[in-house]
Parts: C-alpha cells; sequence; structure tokens
C-alpha cells in the first residue's frame, strides 16, 4: 500500500484495444493432450489440422481460432494441482485475481451486478463428490464453486418462470420474499449462539441467499431470444448418456447468453483423471484416464485416446457453430461468436508425463475485435497467467496481474 | 519398503508405521483423490523386532530410551517415515531429481542409512529465504517450487521431524540434542477427550432419508442437488459441508415444487375448520422437522407465514407454505450439535441435539417419535438413556440404510450401477443391483449378529440372489428374503468375505480388465488406513495395454520392479495381485489368456500386517487378524460418524481411536461395537466450548429489498381456472377508504375495518378496484379484475366487537367509488380550490413573468440567478419560464403564486419541467413548499436522481442508499418531464409520479420502508405548505439552466396533459 502511495504500484495494464468481447465461455476437457497428434502444421497465420489429428474437426473454422502452444503452468504438475492452476494462475486472496478462477475474476469484476454474473454447467463432474479434482472454477483461494450437472435443473433455473402467468408469479415472488425473510432472520439469529469456526458457516448461507434474491433487472430482455423447450429428462450418470448432457447443456448455454440470462458461462466435461469411458466413439473401449497415459509404443492406445479427443473437438465446434447461428443481439449485423471469447482448456499438457507444460489452449470467437482470430502461436513456455490475463483484458477487466504475481504480471505479447 | 527396513528401524529403536489415519493424497489410479494435501501419519510407538536375528544394523543403536542419537533420530523420524517413503522416488541415481544435491539410496542397500544420513546432513546448513532449505523444498514453499509437490504439510509431524533434525544438526537443541522432546508426545488418555462443537448441514443422502420419514417422499437428492465435498473418502465432513448459492437454489427449487404438489394427507391431524389447527400444525411439523419442539417465536414466525397464503388461497396453501419454508430453514437444514456452557471450557449437548447424533449416526435419517419422546422425558440425559436408544436404533432394520451408505463410502462401491463395463456384456444391471445389495447384507449382517471384524473380513458366508449366485459359479440360496437374497456358504470356493464381493472386484478395476492397482489402493488406503501420494511429475506413466499373450499380472509387473514406480507401486500392486483370481467384472477365474494365474502377493510397510500370501483367502486371513485393518476400521468409523478427523482436529484425538478399540476388544471384537462404540464416547455428549463464543458478532445487514412484483390483471373472466375464487366478505364489519393521496394515474388509500358486529369476527372485505394493485400493506390482497379482496394478516386479523384495523394500498386508475359491505366516505369534493398558471404565456420574453400571477423570489442574497419568460421553449403554448439557476447560496432565485395557493387536505401540484443536462451529484432544489414558519419541504435532487428533502432535519426521501436511489429517477435532459405531486396536511402522506406513473421512491405513507421513507419517518412532520415556489437552489457547485411551464397546484388530482 505503501509502495503504492509512493508511486511504486504496479503499471496498471490496459487492454491494448478498446474493443472488448461481450461474453466469455470457458469449455474444459480433461487429462491433457498428445501433442504430436494436436499440433496444427503450419505457423501464425497460415496453418491446418492434419487429417486424422485432434483438431481437425474443427477444419474450416481456422479463421475463429487461435490455437496456443507452449503456455506453461509454471512450477504445477500433475493431474489436482493443473486442475486447481488451470483457470486461477495460483495466486493469494491479497493478489488482483484475489484466487479466482478467471471466469469467476471476470463475473465478479464486469458483472457483479447481473441476476447471474456467470453460470457453470458440467456434465458428470461430481460422481466423486467435490474436490479440487472435480472442480475448476473458484470464487477465492480453496473455494470451489460448483457446477450443475443436470440440465433439468439448469433449464429450470434459467427459464422456469417461461410462460409462467404473472399472476402465479407475483403470487410466488411475495410468497417467496416473505419464506426468505423468515430464514434470513432465523441465520442472523442463530450466529449468535456459536463460535467463529462454525458461525462462517451461517454467513455462507446468508451470502447464498442474498445472491438469490437479486433482481434480474440488470438483465436486460432480449428480443431475439427464443424460449426453449425444457431439455429432455436423462439420467445424470452412465458413460451412455455423456453425449446427450453435453449437447444439451451446450444448447441451454447458448440460449441462456442469447437471452441475455448471463455473460460469463462455463462448460465442465468430466474432470481430470476422468473415468469415462466414451463407448459412443468407434474404438474406444478404455476410460479416458487409462486412455491418456498411452505411451507412443502403443500405437492402437494413442490411436483411441486420439479419437476421444477429436469427439472433444467436435463438441467445441457444436458450441462455436450455435454461437456463429445466432445474430448479436442489438447489433445490426455479426452474430454472437462475432462478439464472444470462447476458450477450450485442459488441465495437462502430456498427461503421459504428468506435466503442465505446453498445455493445449484453443481460443475462439471475434471476442468484440479485442483478439485476431485465425493464428497458431507458440509462446515458446510463457506462464499461462499471462493468457489469464490477457482473457480479462479482452473482457474490458483491466487487472494488473493474474494469478501468481510472479508469473501474470502482463498479457501475453501479440494475443491482444 | 518391506517388513525389513521395519526391522532395521525397530533395532535403531523406534519403529514408524505408514498407516494413517487419513486417506489423503491422489494416486495414479481412477479413484477420486479427497479434498486437502497430504496429511502426515501417525506417530506409533516402537514396537520389538519381530526376528532379533534378520538383518545387522548397521549402527549401535545407543542408549535406546531416553535421549536419541542424531543417527537414531534420523532413522525414526526422518529416513525411514519421510525421505525413503516420499523422496526415494524421484530422489535417486537414475530418478527424476537424480541431478539434484539430494541422490538417496535405497534402504536395503549397503550403507543406504549412513549415506542418506551424511547427504541430508550436508544440506541441513542452507537457507533460502531465511527458510532451511529441506524445509522449503519438501513443503513446496522454495521460490523455485519443487517439482514433486507438497510432500510435506507445514506444521504435519513429518515437518516437525524435520524441523527437529535440523536444529540438532545446527546444534540449537543443546549438546546432546535432546533439549526439546523430538518425538511428538504420546497422547495421554485419561482426560476429557472431545471435539468441537459443530454445525453439520446435512448431506444429500440425509435429506433424502429424511424427507422419506418427514413426509414420506423419495427426494432424488443426488440428481437434484450439487455434490458434497468428500473429505477422506465421506460426505458428511461437517467444516466441508455449506450451503452455498449454487445449493440454496436448488434445494428451493425442489421444496418449493413439493410444497405445491405434495399431499397433505398424514401431515395434518387436525381439521381445517379448527382455529387452532395452524398453529397445532406447525407446531408438529415443525417438531418433526426441527428435530425438537418449537419456540412460541417459532410458532408466531410459521403462523404468520401461514396467514399470508392462507388468507388468499385457504388452509391447505398456509401449510403448504409453511412447509415449504420449514425445509428451507437453517433449523432442519442443520444438525447443531452446540450445547450448553458447563462452565468448566466444555458444553453438554441437550437431549434433542442428542437424539439427531443418535438417529443420523445409526440411521442416517431423523429421530423417530420415540426418541424424540426419550429426548422431552430426559431420557436422554443419562448414559444408559442414550445406551438403551443406540441399542434400539442399532437393531431396528432401520440402520440398514446408515450401514449401507457407511459401506458404499468405506469400499468406495458407490455408482456401480453405472461405470461402463462394456468388455463384460455378463455383468448386467440386474447383477450389478445384486452386488450392490450383497455388499449392504454382508454388513448389515456382520452388525446386527454381531460377528467379529475377523468374520467381516473374511466371511464364509455371504448373500446372494440366485442369479449372483449363478453368476458366481455358487449354489443358489435356499432361503432368500423378500428381495430374493439369502446365505450361501463360501466354503470351499475361492471367495472370502469383504474383498471378494462382486461389489469390490468390479468397482475397482478397469473398465475392461482387473487391476492390481486399484484393488490395492482400496486396500492400502481404506482397509490399512495408509496414503499414497501422488506419482511425481515428468516419468512417462503408461499403463499396459491388454494384451493377449500377458496375464494382468504380467502387464503390470514392470510397475513394481522399475523405479521410480515401484516406490509406490509396491505399497499397492502386490495385495492387488492376490485378488487376480477375480476378473474386472468379479468372476473368478484361473487361466488368463491361456496361463495360469499368479495369485501370491504381499503386505509391506505396515506396522502389523506385513507378510506374504496366497490368494484372496490369503490375503482376507492376513488382514482379518490385523491390529491395523482394526484400528483403521476405528478410523473410518470415528470420522463417519463424528462428520471430522479427531485423529487430526483434536489434541490427543488417537485416544479416541484407542477408546473406541478397547470397546470392541471388550466386545470380543463385535462389528457393532464400533457403532455402539461411538456413542459411549465424552464426544457424543460433550464438547469443547469454542473460545469466541462470547465475542461480540456484528449485526448481519438485512436481507436484500424485495422489488414488488407488479400483479399484471386482465379484465374479470380472464382468471377462470386460475383458482383464485374470492370469498364471502365478512359481515358485520364496516369497510371506510381513505384515500391518502392521489395522482392522475392512481392513488393510494388507508382501508379502516371496523367491527360492528356483537362478536369478535375475522375479517375479509371486498372493495371494487378499476385499475392494479401496486401494493398493499397490513393485509393480503386478492384482486380478481375488478374486485379486491382484502384479510387481515397475524396482528389484525381478529377484530373485537369496536375494534379497527388499519390496511394500506396503493394502485393505478379511479378511486374506488365504495367499499363493500360497509361505509364508503364519499365526501363531496365541491369545486376544487386551484392555481392555474398561465402557461407564462403572458409574460415578455427576456423579462420575469406576469407580476399579477408571479412574484419572483430570492430568499438569500440577489446574485446571478435569472428568472425570465422564453419564447423559443415552451411545453404547451409559445412560452414557458427559464430559470438560469447558478451554483452558489446568493444565487437563488425563485417565482411562486402571487395569490393564495389551495389550502384543502390535500395539496396537489403539477408543472412540467425541462432540464438542460442530467441532474449532478450535488443536492439541488427547484421546488420548495415552505410552511407558515419557513421550514421548507423541498424536491430537487441528489445522486442525480429526484428527492424530497426536509429542512427541518435534512431527511431525504428516499434515502440516499444505493436501493433507495435505484428506487426514484433521474429525469431525462433536454426533455419536459411531468411531475405531480399529492401531498396531505392531515397525514403527513406524500406521493409523486413522473410521466404519470408513481415513484415508489418518492412515496410517504404510514408504514416506514427502509430506503424509502424510513429516514422520513425518523423525524416526522405533517408538512402544512403555505407557498410554493419553483425555481432554482443549489448547495454544492451544480448550476443548471431548466424551464418550467403548465404548472397547477388544486385541492383535486390534475394529471398530466
Amino acid at each position: 500500500m505503501l509502495a503504492g502511495m509512493l508511486g511504486m504500484a504496479p503499471r496498471i495494464a490496459q487492454a491494448a484495444t478498446p474493443n472488448t468481447a461481450r461474453r466469455l465461455i470457458v469449455f474444459f476437457s480433461p487429462n491433457g493432450t498428445v501433442h504430436n497428434h494436436w499440433r496444427p502444421l503450419g505457423s501464425g497465420s497460415a496453418f491446418s489440422f492434419a487429417p486424422g489429428s485432434i483438431l481437425e474437426p474443427l477444419a474450416g473454422l481456422e479463421d475463429q481460432l487461435l490455437i496456443l502452444d507452449g503456455l506453461d503452468f509454471a512450477s504445477v504438475a500433475n493431474h489436482e494441482p493443473g486442475m486447481a492452476a488451470m483457470l486461477t494462475g495460483g495466486g493469494g486472496a491479497n493478489t488482483p485475481s484475489a484466487g479466482r478462477s478467471v471466469d469467476q475474476a471476470v463475473a465478479a469484476g464486469l458483472f457483479a451486478d447481473d441476476k447471474l454474473p456467470s453460470l457453470e454447467l458440467g456434465v458428470q463432474t461430481s460422481a466423486w463428490g467435490a474436490t479440487p479434482q472435480t472442480r475448476m472454477c473458484y470464487s477465492g483461494p480453496g473455494q470451489l464453486v460448483p457446477p450443475d450437472d443436470n440440465p433439468a435443473n439448469v433449464f429450470k433455473r434459467l427459464f422456469g418462470d417461461v410462460g409462467v402467468d404473472p399472476l402465479v408469479l407475483s403470487k410466488a415472488a411475495i410468497r417467496r420474499n416473505a419464506v426468505t425473510d423468515v430464514l434470513w432472520n432465523e441465520l442472523s439469529g442463530l450466529r449468535h449462539k456459536m463460535g467463529a469456526s462454525q458461525r462462517i458457516k451461517l454467513e455462507a448461507h446468508l451470502a447464498s441467499l442474498a445472491k438469490l434474491e437479486t433482481g434480474l433487472a440488470n438483465n436486460p430482455a432480449v428480443a431475439s431470444c427464443q424460449s426453449p423447450a425444457p431439455p429432455a429428462a436423462t439420467p445424470l450418470y452412465g458413460d451412455s448418456h455423456f453425449e446427450g448432457l453435453t449437447d444439451a447443456q451446450i444448447d441451454l448455454m447458448v440460449t441462456a447468453m442469447a437471452c441475455g440470462r448471463t455473460r460469463v458461462a462455463s462448460l465442465q466435461l468430466s474432470h481430470t483423471v476422468s473415468p469415462l469411458v466414451m463407448n459412443w466413439v468407434p474404438g474406444v473401449t478404455e476410460g479416458h484416464h487409462s486412455l491418456s497415459h498411452k505411451s507412443d509404443s502403443d500405437v492402437a492406445g494413442v490411436a483411441s485416446y486420439v479419437a476421444a479427443e477429436r469427439w472433444f473437438a467436435g463438441r467445441f465446434r457444436y458450441l462455436l457453430e450455435q454461437l456463429a447461428s445466432l445474430p448479436e443481439p442489438g447489433e445490426p449485423e455479426g452474430t454472437m461468436l462475432d462478439h464472444s471469447l470462447v476458450v477450450w482448456a485442459s488441465e495437462l499438457g502430456d498427461s503421459r508425463l504428468h506435466e503442465c507444460k505446453s498445455v493445449p489452449f484453443v481460443l475462439a470467437g471475434g471476442a468484440g475485435g479485442a483478439i485476431t482470430p485465425g493464428r497458431y502461436l507458440d509462446f515458446g513456455g510463457q506462464p499461462h497467467q499471462r493468457l489469464l490475463l490477457s482473457i480479462c483484458h479482452a473482457m474490458g477487466l483491466a487487472l494488473p496481474s493474474f494469478g501468481d504475481p510472479a508469473h501474470g504480471s502482463m498479457p501475453l505479447e501479440g494475443l491482444l | 519398503m518391506s517388513a525389513r527396513l521395519f526391522v532395521i528401524l525397530c533395532l535403531l529403536g523406534g519403529c514408524s508405521a505408514t498407516t494413517s489415519p487419513t486417506q489423503q493424497g491422489g494416486s495414479e489410479t481412477d479413484e477420486p483423490a479427497p479434498i486437502g494435501p497430504i496429511q502426515d501419519p501417525d506417530p506409533v510407538a516402537p514396537d520389538q523386532p519381530d526376528d532379533p536375528d534378520e538383518p545387522d544394523p548397521p549402527v549401535d543403536p545407543g542408549p535406546g530410551e531416553g535421549c536419541l542419537t542424531d543417527l537414531e533420530y534420523f532413522a525414526a523420524e526422518v529416513w525411514a517415515p519421510i525421505l525413503q517413503v516420499r523422496c526415494l522416488s524421484c530422489h535417486a541415481t537414475g530418478g527424476l531429481a537424480g541431478g539434484s544435491s539430494l541422490v538417496l539410496i535405497p534402504w536395503d542397500e549397503p550403507g543406504a542409512l549412513l549415506h542418506d544420513f551424511d547427504v541430508l546432513k550436508a544440506l541441513a546448513f542452507e537457507d533460502v529465504g531465511g527458510v532451511p532449505l529441506l524445509l522449503a523444498k519438501p513443503t513446496n514453499s522454495h521460490p523455485a517450487g519443487h517439482t514433486g509437490g507438497e510432500q510435506v504439510v507445514v506444521d504435519s509431524p513429518a515437518h516437525i521431524a524435520l524441523q527437529t533434525m535440523i536444529a540438532r544438526w545446527r546444534g540449537e537443541l543443546g549438546p546432546d540434542g535432546c533439549d526439546a522432546p523430538p518425538e511428538i508426545p504420546e497422547p495421554e488418555c485419561d482426560g476429557a477427550i472431545v471435539g468441537p462443537q459443530l454445525v453439520r448441514r446435512l448431506t444429500r443422502y440425509e435429506l433424502q432419508q429424511t424427507m422419506l420419514d418427514l413426509i414420506g417422499v423419495d427426494v432424488d437428492t443426488d440428481t437434484l442437488l450439487t455434490a458434497e465435498p468428500v473429505v477422506g473418502g465421506f460426505d458428511n465432513h461437517a467444516d466441508s459441508l455449506t450451503v452455498g448459492p449454487l445449493f440454496a437454489e436448488q434445494w428451493r427449487g425442489v421444496v418449493e415444487e413439493l410444497g405445491e404438489t405434495l399431499s397433505l394427507d398424514g401431515l395434518i391431524e387436525c381439521s381445517s375448520e379448527d382455529e387452532l389447527c395452524p398453529a397445532s400444525f406447525v407446531a408438529s411439523f415443525g417438531r418433526r422437522a426441527f428435530r425438537r419442539p418449537l419456540s412460541d417465536e417459532d410458532v408466531v414466525r410459521y403462523l404468520s407465514l401461514f396467514d399470508l397464503a392462507a388468507s388468499v388461497d385457504g388452509f391447505d396453501a398456509g401449510a403448504r407454505l409453511v412447509l415449504t419454508a420449514m425445509l428451507q430453514s437453517p433449523h432442519f437444514l442443520y444438525r447443531f450439535e452446540l450445547g450448553q456452557d458447563l462452565g468448566n471450557g466444555l458444553a453438554r449437548l441437550g437431549p434433542y441435539e442428542v437424539a439427531s447424533e443418535l438417529s443420523y449416526l445409526l440411521w442416517a435419517s431423523m429421530p423417530d417419535d420415540v426418541l424424540l419422546d426419550a429426548a422431552e422425558s430426559g431420557e436422554l440425559a443419562s448414559d444408559a438413556g442414550i445406551a438403551a436408544q443406540a441399542q434400539r436404533l442399532l437393531e431396528s432394520p432401520r440402520s440398514a440404510a446408515a450401514l449401507a451408505r457407511f459401506t458404499r463410502q468405506w469400499l468406495d462401491i458407490d455408482r456401480l450401477e453405472t461405470i461402463d463395463k462394456a468388455a463384460f456384456p455378463q455383468l448386467t444391471p440386474s447383477i450389478r443391483a445384486a452386488m450392490a445389495g450383497e455388499a449392504e447384507r454382508l454388513v448389515a449382517n456382520a452388525v446386527a449378529e454381531s460377528w467379529p471384524l475377523t468374520e467381516l473380513i473374511a466371511s464364509d458366508t455371504t448373500w446372494l440372489t440366485a442369479e449372483l449366485a449363478w453368476y458366481y459359479g455358487l449354489p443358489a440360496p435356499t432361503e432368500t428374503d423378500a428381495d430374493g437374497y439369502g446365505p450361501v456358504s463360501l466354503a470351499g470356493s475361492p471367495r472370502s468375505g469383504l474383498l471378494t464381493l462382486g461389489a469390490v472386484l468390479t468397482k475397482h478395476a478397469f473398465a475392461d480388465s482387473s487391476s492390481p492397482v486399484h484393488r490395492g489402493k482400496l486396500i492400502r488406503e481404506r482397509l490399512l488406513c495408509g496414503e499414497l501420494p501422488s506419482p511425481p511429475a515428468g516419468i512417462l506413466v503408461n499403463v499396459p495395454p491388454l494384451d493377449d499373450q500377458l496375464t494382468t499380472r504380467q502387464r503390470f509387473a514392470a510397475h513394481s520392479e522399475n523405479q521410480p514406480c515401484n516406490g509406490c507401486h509396491e505399497l499397492m500392486d502386490p495385495i492387488g495381485f492376490a485378488l487376480e483370481g477375480f476378473d474386472g467384472a468379479g468372476q473368478h477365474r484361473t487361466l488368463e489368456n491361456g496361463q495360469p494365474i499368479d495369485t501370491s502377493g504381499e503386505i509391506v510397510a505396515t506396522t502389523a500386517t506385513d507378510g506374504t500370501f496366497e490368494g484372496a483367502a490369503g490375503l482376507s486371513a492376513a488382514l482379518s487378524t490385523s491390529d491395523d485393518v482394526a484400528r483403521c476400521m476405528a478410523n473410518q468409523w470415528l470420522r463417519n460418524g463424528y462428520g471430522f478427523d479427531p485423529v487430526e482436529a483434536v489434541q490427543d484425538g488417537a485416544c479416541l481411536e484407542d477408546a473406541l478399540l478397547d470397546d470392541v476388544f471388550a466386545h470380543d471384537m463385535h462389528v457393532s461395537a464400533l457403532a455402539i462404540g461411538l456413542t459411549r464416547r465424552q464426544h457424543f455428549r460433550e464438547r469443547s466450548l469454542d473460545p469466541s463464543l462470547g465475542d461480540t458478532v456484528d449485526a448481519w445487514p438485512d436481507p436484500p429489498a424485495f422489488e414488488p412484483p407488479v400483479v399484471v390483471v386482465g379484465p374479470p373472466g380472464d382468471k377462470e381456472g386460475q383458482g383464485s375464487v374470492l370469498q364471502t366478505p365478512t359481515s358485520g364489519v364496516e369497510v371506510d377508504v381513505v384515500i391518502t393521496s392521489q395522482w392522475a394515474e392512481g392513488y393510494c388509500a388507508d382501508i379502516v375495518v371496523t367491527n360492528t358486529s356483537d362478536s369478535p369476527v375475522t375479517w375479509l372485505v371486498h372493495i371494487p378496484i378499476d385499475g392494479q394493485l401496486s401494493t398493499v400493506w397490513n393485509a393480503v390482497a386478492e384482486q380478481n379484475g375488478g374486485v379486491l379482496q382484502l384479510q387481515g394478516v397475524q396482528w389484525n386479523a381478529s377484530l373485537n366487537p369496536g375494534a379497527t384495523a388499519t390496511a394500506g394500498l396503493c394502485a393505478s386508475g379511479p378511486v374506488p367509488e365504495s367499499g363493500d359491505p360497509g361505509d364508503t366516505p364519499d365526501p363531496d369534493p365541491g369545486e376544487p380550490e386551484a392555481f392555474s398558471s398561465d402557461g407564462f404565456e403572458t409574460g415578455t420574453a427576456g423579462q420575469a413573468p406576469d407580476a399579477a400571477i408571479w412574484a419572483v423570489e430570492m430568499p438569500d442574497c440577489s446574485g446571478q440567478g435569472s428568472v425570465t419568460v422564453d419564447d423559443q421553449v415552451a411545453h404547451s403554448g409559445g412560452r414557458s419560464l427559464r430559470v438560469g439557476g447558478a451554483a452558489g447560496y446568493c444565487n437563488h432565485i425563485f417565482v411562486a403564486p402571487a395569490g393564495a395557493i389551495p389550502t384543502g387536505p390535500v395539496l396537489h401540484g403539477r408543472y412540467y419541467v425541462r432540464f438542460d443536462q442530467a441532474l449532478a451529484n450535488d443536492h439541488v432544489t427547484f421546488v420548495t413548499l415552505p410552511d407558515s414558519a419557513g421550514s421548507d419541504l423541498r424536491m430537487g435532487g441528489q445522486g442525480g436522481i429526484l428527492m424530497w428533502n426536509r429542512e427541518s432535519d435534512d431527511a431525504t426521501l428516499p434515502e440516499l442508499s444505493p436501493t433507495g436511489i435505484g428506487k426514484s429517477l433521474a429525469p431525462s435532459a433536454q426533455t419536459w418531464t411531468c411531475v405531480e405531486w399529492s401531498i396531505n396536511r392531515e397525514s403527513g402522506a406524500i406521493s409523486t409520479a413522473v410521466d404519470g406513473a408513481l415513484v415508489e421512491g418518492l412515496v410517504v405513507d404510514d408504514v416506514a420502508t427502509p430506503d424509502v421513507d424510513g429516514q422520513w419517518h425518523n423525524g416526522f412532520t405533517v408538512p402544512d405548505p403555505a407557498a410554493v415556489l419553483f425555481g432554482w437552489e443549489s448547495y454544492g457547485g451544480a448550476s443548471m439552466t431548466l424551464w418550467f411551464d403548465d404548472i397547477e397546484l388544486s385541492s383535486q388530482p390534475i394529471g398530466c396533459l
């Protein structure tokens, strides 16, 4: 603080361009990659995807993509640490990003007054409970933000009031408010009956109630919003349901954004050390984690893993196509994809080595002009905190650093 | 590592074990890693060597007791438990850290101990940033990081051991190194060993079981609610369970839907006709929902909710709202284990707290009536009473639910139903279900039949359906229960007890094959309470591919043979090999890919279980008689039952394990003694009092302001079939509608209800209404087209003869003509008193307005402010009043009607105003209404919004909170805005409308509303304006050019043009 007053404060970095993205989407698939099957051919703006490679399902969208190579999680290795560092870049509560994951930092920094500052969606993230292994979003150091794995729940939360008689809604709102008042009084009163270690639970509960009650007013209704059909009832567990759940969550996410319900969303597909057997992909009979550890000498095993990864690439493509099919609300031209920043992240580099080096990142979308897609860039081992900082800048959030300040005090050069 | 190492260590005077109370840390299998960093093993007292003839001790063990030599201390506390377990896999020649300054030698190579001692000592004098290098690296706090991550947790026993070792070498502990005790003191097991006071949120499973018992509905909490954190294998870790935003929203959704759809049959035991029935329902349902009797305050709180809904939609609606609220209440969602201060640092749990402890421990659900009655009668105040109820609960068939949950979590066999086993098509859904049932029945029988632990682990009986028996190749059961399970003897079969449960073998395997790693890991972690670190980074981890030439054991042999894998895999794979006689779907086999299967196995690096064995039977026999396993079971039960790990969290917490084991030993090793034993500990009845309990707790802010929803009501008839049927108005009451304020588009009114009959009534009245109700207070309203039904709330619903209740409302549209029944005051308004300006049309441009109509006032001193007629700008006609409003005290300037203003009970005003720029943050006034004493009521702006301000106490309307500011509005610049007010000179009510719409933040009614008229009510005075002035008065730096036009004052509402 004193240093700041003496003029030694870190330079407040500004986004390199006044253009900013309207929304941020994080897309996660687990267990890293096999680089020689992931890397595009060529470099810079002249690149392509080799036949049969992991990213080939994205062919044709090259001008919407930024393929990022050579980004390392500094001083981090292995599944669980990688999962925790991926979106946070480390960093304690007193750092500019406050230990938040990049989605939460953007939501808190820019959209805190929205009804839904951020929307966390998952597919089969929770069979092992909530642990640093199964979570990627953080509201602070050690504070996991859970995704909602159930499309039916998500639909109800987002669109449950669509089409309901306003009188019924109004009556329900009055009663709900009366109930909240009772709960509020009970919780604040109970706080006095216990010591600090237990009181924090009730205070967290109160904070949750407060979050539920903030109004929708800050999210203007969007005329082009189409009220979606409720998703089909699908069991949440079982490998055979993974495909359907993934598409249902993507559809809900895109509709939620088209309808102005939220501006930051994440989709977490399974989790690190995923046991998912992608048995709908020809040639895949083993769990995803097992496949991710096939060494190059196991040609069939690696081929099986590549097939699994290509499926994730296909779902990423589906998400991009959905965004590209909708006009940007309030704009005479341009699609939602043109104004979105979409980030495909993973928690490991080469999974076989349990390393977080050259972690595969793919950015997509025009980000409202904040980034120049259509390039394949190699950052040669720079810390990924710089990417997280660049993402904030592309969203218009001018943080001086992201995550561990030792690594994240400048954005990636040449990205924005 | 093997048993030999421990023999060496024991000869050195200290044995160390890798048994740990926790199962922290991940390992390289498809298994969930629990939350949190790796914790450290519990130091265990030295054992006597099993075989003194085994290897030669490398050094003289020294005195053996009292003060250890540095080498003894190193061997016992640093080398064996830390270096050789956690560091060697990388810090070895050829290992990942083989090039670092720390390169160790495996224990079984000659001279390893002394070599490693010297290597470590050489590094003991290096500091990094003031911290010894040897502490910075393994705690991963070195500025350059530690590739192996965090291997030692700060302040853990391992950390303390390293600290002590470094201090010894640096000569900081005196000449003999023993000035500070090098070892963690053995716990004293005599004193009070109690854990903390706890608040425990119900888990999803407990919620499901509780809802079944409470309302008879099976709620699929598993898919509807977000997952709990899993700590050490269990989902009920008290300090990790919270109500986060997602959980709160999901549970509210579940409960609201239930509240609407639930059948109330059986939940309400009284007749809804009975006046006392609501209170009786609240009290009786509340006692079960909150698991304790309700206080009077509780009842009143929920009765008011009951009334809110019942007064509109009837009794059931009231009951449903109570239910919806209670199920979201903290009294329902949390179990409180807080107790009463005993004055000695302890708190004694109350009988109802103990009742919930018992029922959730043994039933995973709420207490039944018998248990609640036992709490009420005082039975649970005594140890004997607790014991009797514990026994009753355990013996009840309902204990199956809690035991099944424990079993599923302990053996990690959840989700058996859905894991992918496409390579094993014979593993049908019904086989999977039968396997889950088998596991639950085995444990439930072990408890019910008071089996010893030995028999649970190596049981020669299991419970099978006929289909599962066929699947296993065993004879079908001859006697079966209702679900088709019956006991089947395993004698003579390759199966044995717990470890050959189909569920265990199938869950702990790969999708397409068995897995010695997974099975070994399960046994290492869940039966031996051992810890397994994560695999180091940078090493090529290769899961061997299926190979039709090799057995699984051969495929995985590399794991155990090659550095650096074998450091950990030695701890797992050789255990799992003993179960290789079973494939990845739990079926027995003797050949794999045509080759015979080797089922020999070995356990190493334990305190009391090391050895070799053959097959599942041999493994089961070794485990069933192991003290390590017994102690580990005790630990699992403690954590599962108490919701935290006493060994970690409580001083001398390990004594709880000892005490529990004593109970088990005293009861012939009965499994049931584990469950009952938990209820016999002091912790079950008493807790250590949280020292921060007496601290001042800051008041928590009020809930977020509620925006009353806009009620959209169509014409009568639109509502057919929507459930709102108006009820018959009460007879014998009189209704007065007193209009308190009115503007062109609407009004506010007091509704005064008087009981004119001779007996008490509960009132319900109808009032005609043309527009839409926007807000109501002190009553519950239901609008059906043109009829507004009002009913009292808790405190004013019942009226004694002659008594009066007053409610209030605001609505759009014209005022109602009459109430029904009862009189409606319809005072003849007569000719309104009015002041109508000339619209400044008679003035001369550039001059002050017509002096016959307007007087110019400069109340303070004459300055730069100006008021002139403007013929360039007008709302109507061709002219308006231009106010050149400057900043500063002397520049205040106004015009006022030259004649009298209306004097009726309500002063209505209307004017059009146009600002050349938006209102600034600074406080300004542009209309002011002084009373005869000159005290002003001012309409102006602050914070950019329209605002009223009272000079006498500087109160503002709305309050200038963010919420308050949000309830007024900022007039647009360069636009004509119609402003209307009404000021009631009798009640003090004020209402303000802009462009025909009531502005919520600019309304004073008879109820102080936070953020709106809360502050206004503090120094409440009834305004009596004697004059009305229009102009500009700036208190900060704000200047403004503004125009007025079409100013009217009246005793009647005026409206916009």
